[in-house]
C-alpha cells in the first residue's frame, strides 16, 4: 500500500514539475522573444529612413560587415545618431561655444577680455562687448551629491578600476586584429568577467528594479540568484542582437548602434513601470505577496482559495486555513524537524503536509511572467562596454570571441546583481522578522509589496515622463 | 544578546543599507567612462595674453573607430582629407556644445571658444590622434587674474588624462615668467561629485 502511495506521489510530483517546467519554458521563450524583438526593432527602425537619406559622404569600402555608409548624421527611427562620445551628431556645429550659457554680461569679464593683437577678426571685437560676454556666474557642474571625501575617493577608485579594465578589454579586442590566439581571447574573457562584476557595482536602474522587486515580496534565495542571472543574460542578448542586427541587417551599418541602444532606455522604463503596476495590482489583491503560514483561521481567504484551486494537484484541499488542518500541519512540521535531524521521515509525510508544502511553494513563488518581465525591463538596455567589444570583434573578424566576452561580462554582472537581489530578500525578511511585523505578517507583507510596487512605478514613471517631455535626454551606460 | 543575534542584525543592516543605497543613488551613477583620451595642450600666448589652446588627443587602441563608418585606416600617418572630414562629422563636431571639453576659467568665470581650427586626424602606433586649435572668442590676460585650464567631460563618458608629465605647456611667444602648474580642481567636481578633474593654474 505504502509503495503504491509512494509511486502515486512521485507520479503526481513529476506531473506538477513537468507542468511548471512547461509553463516556465513558455514564459522564458516569450520573454526572450520580447528581448530579441525589442532589440531587433531598435536595430531595424532606422533602416528605411537612413536608406532614404542622402549619404552625404562616400563609404570607403565595405571590407568589414556592417561597416560603411558613414553619412548617417541624419537620424532614423531611433532618433538622432549618437557618436562614440555618447552625444547626438550635429550636422552644423555652432559658430562658437562656451562652457556655460550665453546670457548676461559681466564688467569684470569685459575688463579681462582684450582684443587680439592682429585685430583682424571683427567678431572677436564684438565678442568683447558686454552683450556677448560669458555668463556672470561661474557655472558649477550639475552634480547632486556632496559626498564625504572617503566615500568619494572610494567610489572614484572603483570607477577608475572598472574604467581601466574596460579600456584594457577594448584594447584586447582590438588586438584580435593581429592575433586571436587562445591566450588573447582567454585574457579578454577573464577581464570581461571581472569588468562585469565591477561594472554592476555602481547603482543602476537594473539593480533598483531587481532589489525592489525581490525586497517587496517573500522571495527565496534561488529567486534572487535566478533573477540576477536572467537580467544579465537579457542585457547580453540585447547587445548581441543590436550589434549583429545592425551589422548584418541595417543599411546604416554600425554607425547607428549607439542611437538604437539609447532608444531602448524608454522601453526599459516603460516595461519597468508596467511591472510596477502589475505588482501593485497583485499586492492589492493579495494575489502573490501576502500570506502567513502561522495564521489560524476558521475559513480560508479568497486569495487562499484562489491559490489552492490553482494548484490542481488534488492534495491541497485542506491547506492551513482550518483549525483541524492546523493540527495535522503540526504533524508535518514535526516530521520536517525529524528529517532535519537525519531520520527518514518520508513515510510519515501526510497528504496534508504535502499539500501545505505545495501551497507554500506556490505562494512563495512569485508569478513567473512578472519575474521574467522584471529581468527584461532591467536588462533590455545594453551596456556600451559590451557594444564596443562586439564592434571591435566584428571588425577583427572574430565575432565569437566578442560574444564570449559579452557573456563573460553578463556572468560577472549576474554575480553582482544577485548580491543586490539577496540584499533585497534579506531586507524583506528583516522587516518581516520584527516583533510588531511578525504579529501581523500578512499586513506587513502587503505593505512591503505595495511600497515596492509604488517605488518602481514612481521611479520608472518619472523617468518615462522626463524622457517623453524632453526634460531628460536618453543616456548610455 | 548572543553573537548570533548580533550577526543577524549586522547582516540585516547591511541588506537594508544596500537597498537604500540602490534606491537613493540609482539615477546618479552610470558605468562610465567608455572612452579614454590622453591629452596634451599648449597655451598660445602673446606676452601675458592667452589667445588659443592647441591640443592633441591620443585615443586608446580600442577606440571603436568603426562606429564612424570608416572600416579601413592606415597603419600609421595622417588620414586623408575625406576620412578626416568623416571623423570630424561623426566623432568630433558633437562636442561643440561642450567647448570640446575645454574649461578655461578667468577668476572662476568660464571663457568661450571658437570653432576649432586645423582639425587633423592621424594614426600613431595604432592609436587615433586628433590635433586642433581652439581660439578664444575673447583673448584673456593673465595679468592679475587667476587662469585655470582643464580638459574634462562633466558626464565622465570620456575620461581625460594628461599625456605625460608636462602635458600642458606655454607657447613660445609667452612672457618668460608664465608657467602652468597642475592641481586637482576640487571646485569643479564631475560625475555627480565623485570625480575630481585635473586642471592647470596659469600664472605670469
Amino acid at each position: 500500500m505504502r509503495t503504491g502511495a509512494g509511486v502515486a506521489h512521485v507520479g503526481g510530483m513529476a506531473l506538477v514539475i513537468r507542468r511548471r517546467l512547461k509553463t516556465g519554458a513558455r514564459a522564458v521563450a516569450a520573454c526572450l522573444c520580447m528581448t530579441v524583438a525589442a532589440a531587433a526593432v531598435a536595430a531595424w527602425s532606422a533602416t528605411l529612413a537612413t536608406a532614404a537619406a542622402s549619404p552625404g559622404t562616400v563609404a570607403p569600402g565595405v571590407a568589414t560587415p556592417g561597416v560603411g555608409t558613414p553619412g548617417v548624421a541624419t537620424s532614423g527611427g531611433a532618433g538622432p545618431a549618437i557618436d562614440v562620445f555618447g552625444r547626438p551628431i550635429t550636422a552644423t556645429p555652432p559658430a562658437d561655444s562656451s562652457n556655460g550659457s550665453d546670457s548676461g554680461s559681466d564688467a569684470s569679464q569685459a575688463a579681462t577680455a582684450v582684443h587680439p593683437p592682429d585685430g583682424t577678426r571683427a567678431s572677436d571685437a564684438s565678442a568683447a562687448k558686454p552683450g556677448a560676454d560669458v555668463p556672470e556666474s561661474s557655472p558649477q557642474p550639475a552634480h547632486v551629491f556632496h559626498l564625504p571625501e572617503p566615500v568619494r575617493a572610494t567610489l572614484a577608485a572603483g570607477l577608475m578600476l572598472q574604467g581601466e579594465l574596460d579600456s584594457r578589454i577594448e584594447d584586447a579586442a582590438n588586438e584580435l586584429h593581429h592575433s586571436s590566439s587562445p591566450r588573447v581571447w582567454l585574457t579578454l574573457v577573464l577581464m570581461s568577467l571581472a569588468y562585469g562584476m565591477l561594472h554592476a557595482v555602481g547603482p543602476g536602474h537594473g539593480k533598483l528594479a531587481v532589489g525592489t522587486w525581490l525586497g517587496s515580496r517573500r522571495a527565496r534565495v534561488t529567486q534572487a540568484l535566478l533573477l540576477g542571472g536572467w537580467t544579465a543574460s537579457v542585457q547580453a542578448i540585447s547587445a548581441i542582437v543590436l550589434v549583429f542586427g545592425a551589422a548584418w541587417l541595417s543599411a546604416s551599418g554600425l554607425s547607428m548602434v549607439l542611437s538604437r541602444a539609447e532608444s531602448l532606455e524608454i522601453v526599459s522604463y516603460t516595461l519597468l513601470c508596467a511591472v510596477g503596476v502589475w505588482a501593485l495590482w497583485n499586492a492589492l489583491r493579495n494575489a502573490d505577496c501576502c500570506f502567513d503560514p502561522n495564521a489560524i483561521r476558521l475559513t480560508p481567504t479568497k486569495a487562499q482559495m484562489r491559490i489552492r484551486d490553482g494548484n490542481g494537484d488534488g492534495d491541497s484541499d485542506e491547506g492551513n486555513a482550518y483549525l483541524g488542518a492546523r493540527i495535522q500541519l503540526r504533524r508535518f512540521e514535526g516530521a520536517r524537524r525529524t528529517r532535519v535531524f537525519g531520520a527518514d521521515t518520508d513515510r510519515r509525510t501526510t497528504p496534508v503536509a504535502r499539500g501545505y508544502s505545495t501551497w507554500v511553494a506556490s505562494v512563495r513563488t512569485a508569478p513567473l511572467a512578472q519575474f521574467l518581465a522584471t529581468g527584461v525591463a532591467a536588462g533590455v538596455r545594453p551596456c556600451v562596454g559590451a557594444i564596443f567589444v562586439l564592434v571591435a570583434s566584428i571588425a577583427a573578424h572574430a565575432p565569437w570571441v566578442g560574444i564570449a566576452s559579452v557573456f563573460a561580462m553578463a556572468f560577472g554582472v549576474a554575480i553582482t546583481v544577485s548580491v543586490v537581489g539577496l540584499a533585497g530578500v534579506g531586507a524583506n525578511r528583516l522587516v518581516a522578522s520584527q516583533p510588531r511585523s511578525r504579529r501581523r505578517l500578512q499586513t506587513t507583507q502587503r505593505m512591503l509589496a505595495t511600497v515596492g510596487a509604488l517605488i518602481l512605478i514612481a521611479f520608472a514613471g518619472v523617468q518615462v515622463a522626463m524622457l517623453l517631455t524632453g526634460q531628460m535626454a536618453a543616456s548610455l551606460t | 544578546m548572543s553573537i548570533r543575534t548580533v550577526l543577524r542584525r549586522f547582516r540585516n543592516g547591511v541588506c537594508l543599507a544596500a537597498m537604500a543605497g540602490s534606491v537613493v543613488a540609482s539615477p546618479a551613477v552610470c558605468a562610465h567612462p567608455h572612452v579614454w583620451i590622453a591629452y596634451s595642450a599648449q597655451l598660445q600666448m602673446e606676452g601675458r595674453t592667452v589667445l588659443a589652446v592647441a591640443q592633441t588627443w591620443r585615443f586608446t587602441k580600442g577606440f571603436p573607430a568603426q562606429l564612424t563608418g570608416i572600416d579601413t585606416l592606415p597603419q600609421d600617418g595622417p588620414l586623408d582629407a575625406k576620412q578626416s572630414a568623416i571623423f570630424k562629422q561623426q566623432a568630433f563636431a558633437s562636442l561643440a556644445s561642450t567647448s570640446y571639453f575645454n574649461h578655461l576659467f578667468v577668476d572662476g568665470k568660464p571663457q568661450r571658444f571658437r570653432d576649432p581650427d586645423d582639425f587633423r586626424v592621424s594614426i600613431d602606433h595604432g592609436r587615433i590622434v586628433y590635433s586642433f586649435t581652439l581660439k578664444l572668442v575673447s583673448p584673456v590676460s593673465a595679468d592679475g587674474h587667476q587662469l585655470d585650464l582643464g580638459i574634462w567631460d562633466d558626464s565622465f563618458f570620456v575620461a581625460y588624462a594628461p599625456d605625460g608629465q608636462n602635458a600642458v605647456t606655454i607657447g613660445p611667444n609667452a612672457q618668460a615668467s608664465c608657467t602652468a602648474k597642475s592641481f586637482m580642481d576640487h571646485s569643479h567636481p564631475i560625475f555627480n561629485g565623485i570625480v575630481v578633474p585635473l586642471a592647470n593654474a596659469i600664472s605670469c
